[in-house]
């Protein structure tokens, strides 16, 4: 039998029996969950005599597990906090007001994820607070090295690419917080020019940044 | 080309019972009994999933009887400790060739997730020496032995993923096969079998998840004072091109189909961003 066709077979049979198993499991499951979970000691002597506890599985030791960014580490040196966070109703990145802190936009990948974007933006400025730590990613050089940490983690990222978005919908533009492709730092804040009759900044600086080696423990 | 279609099994995420146990067979050409607290919860054949039994938290007895492809007797008798949450808990060989069935528990983790997202738990069930996990050519878990498991979240959608011996890059154990994974669903995969003897494939168990309420932004505002006038260049690649993960090998493998054949690769997974 070639490989193929011993595939082709395996496949037909778990099919069915996967089939099977998925059909039964409203019938007879139902009807064994509504009896009321056994608490009476086991019936079976041998059972209760000789019963060795079901070993938990154990998580494989060298697994990261994700987390959410608290940190990074511009390649300036200079640390920026970074919180959690999700949209507006009207659809707009809810990011932080204090320009000192920098918004991760929950719903997207998190430091360890094996793919997707790890999006994080701020405010380059604001009026009361000046020029924010962010503006640093409007004249950042390709190559340059910066950091993200979370609680557990800390992983080591490179500066690929800036590209200049025009400010609006963010429609075609899904790269910048998608879960897909490759997983990857996507830093975002506001450029110029700014025209104050049309709505301020009219360019988002999207930098990326790809990671070098693996994340690490802290 | 083999695509693993992982769907959730009926829509009953909502009123899914608090510790829902699920009893997976996983040793191949063994049948038996399983026995919950004294009480027949059914015959199970190598990829038989019974349940999920709605337990009480705390301490069951769990018994499979039966007997193993060589005609031998099996019977293991164990406690389950039940905590809230599902429960998987499989009957498999252990690593070394000819050993006896063991039984290992596996919690789902069943956190809520974000749009466009699946979750996937794969655990080492074979009897194989340690082996690291492939996705798209990628390698996203390592090392991970026999009873052990790895979880990670990915794009949901169709991905390749292969078995490969710990630390190889080569000689695939299983696949890598295509697998497709729903938006907001739990795969909790388990391999098992023996390559050796072609014997290897696998379970899946899919389960849905809560969404974790994220919407993807249609709009970014990041300034608001002018105070940047320089112009800002730009550099490096301006966006993603298409770049399909390549195939590695069509090789044959056991992987099982578990609820429909989808021939269509997914979208092109936008990536490259070099």
């Amino acid at each position: 039998m070639s490989p193929g066709r011993a595939l082709a077979a395996a496949v037909c049979a778990v099919l069915a029996t996967t089939s099977a198993c998925a059909g039964g499991r409203t019938g007879p499951t139902d009807a064994a969950a509504g009896e009321p979970a056994a608490t009476s000691p086991s019936p079976s002597a041998r059972a209760s005599a000789h019963a060795t506890p079901v070993r938990p599985a154990r998580r494989a030791r060298r697994t990261v597990s994700a987390e959410a960014p608290r940190r990074a580490v511009l390649p300036s040196g200079r640390t920026v906090a970074i919180e959690a966070i999700g949209t507006t109703p009207a659809g707009l990145l809810d990011v932080p007001e204090d320009i000192e802190v920098a918004g991760w936009w929950r719903g997207g990948s998190r430091l360890g994820d094996p793919f997707g974007s790890i999006l994080v933006a701020a405010h380059v400025d604001s009026r009361t607070q000046g020029l924010g730590p962010f503006a640093e990613l409007l004249t950042v050089a390709p190559g340059s090295p910066m950091d993200l940490e979370s609680a557990g983690l800390r992983q080591h990222f490179e500066v690929r690419s800036r590209r200049l978005v025009p400010q609006g919908s963010l429609a075609d533009d899904s790269w910048i917080f998608d879960v897909d492709g490759p997983r990857r730092l996507t830093l975002v804040t506001c450029a110029p020019p700014y025209d104050a009759g049309r709505g301020g900044y009219q360019n988002l600086a999207v930098v990326t940044a790809v990671p070098i080696g693996e994340p690490t423990t802290r | 080309m083999t695509v693993l279609s992982l769907t959730a099994a009926s829509s009953d995420a909502a009123t899914a019972p608090s510790s829902a146990v699920t009893i997976i067979q996983a040793v191949p050409g063994a049948e038996v009994s399983v026995t919950v607290d004294g009480e027949p919860r059914g015959d199970a054949e190598v990829g038989d999933l019974l349940g999920p039994f709605d337990l009480s938290a705390g301490r069951h007895d769990v018994s499979f009887v039966g007997v193993g492809a060589d005609g031998e007797d099996i019977a293991v008798d164990s406690t389950l400790t039940v905590e809230p949450g599902g429960t998987d808990v499989v009957l498999h060989l252990p690593a070394e060739v000819g050993g006896a069935p063991v039984v290992h528990s596996y919690r789902a983790p069943t956190g809520a997730i974000g749009p466009g997202k699946a979750r996937v738990m794969l655990a080492h069930t074979a009897t194989v020496a340690p082996a690291d996990v492939e996705v798209d050519g990628q390698t996203v878990f390592t090392n991970i032995a026999n009873g052990e498991f790895a979880e990670a979240d990915v794009p949901a959608g169709t991905i390749s993923v292969a078995l490969l011996p710990s630390g190889t890059q080569e000689d695939p154990i299983l696949g890598p096969v295509d697998v497709t994974l729903g938006s907001r669903t739990l795969s909790m995969i388990y391999a098992y079998g023996n390559p050796r003897d072609g014997s290897m494939n696998v379970i899946a168990h899919v389960t849905p998840l809560a969404a974790d309420g994220s919407v993807a932004p249609t709009r970014i505002d990041t300034g608001s004072a002018g105070l940047v006038t320089r112009p800002v260049s730009s550099f490096g690649e301006d966006r993603p091109g298409p770049s399909t993960a390549p195939m590695l090998l069509a090789a044959a493998s056991g992987w099982v189909l578990v609820a429909a054949l989808v021939t269509r690769r997914r979208r092109s997974r936008s990536s490259g961003l070099r």
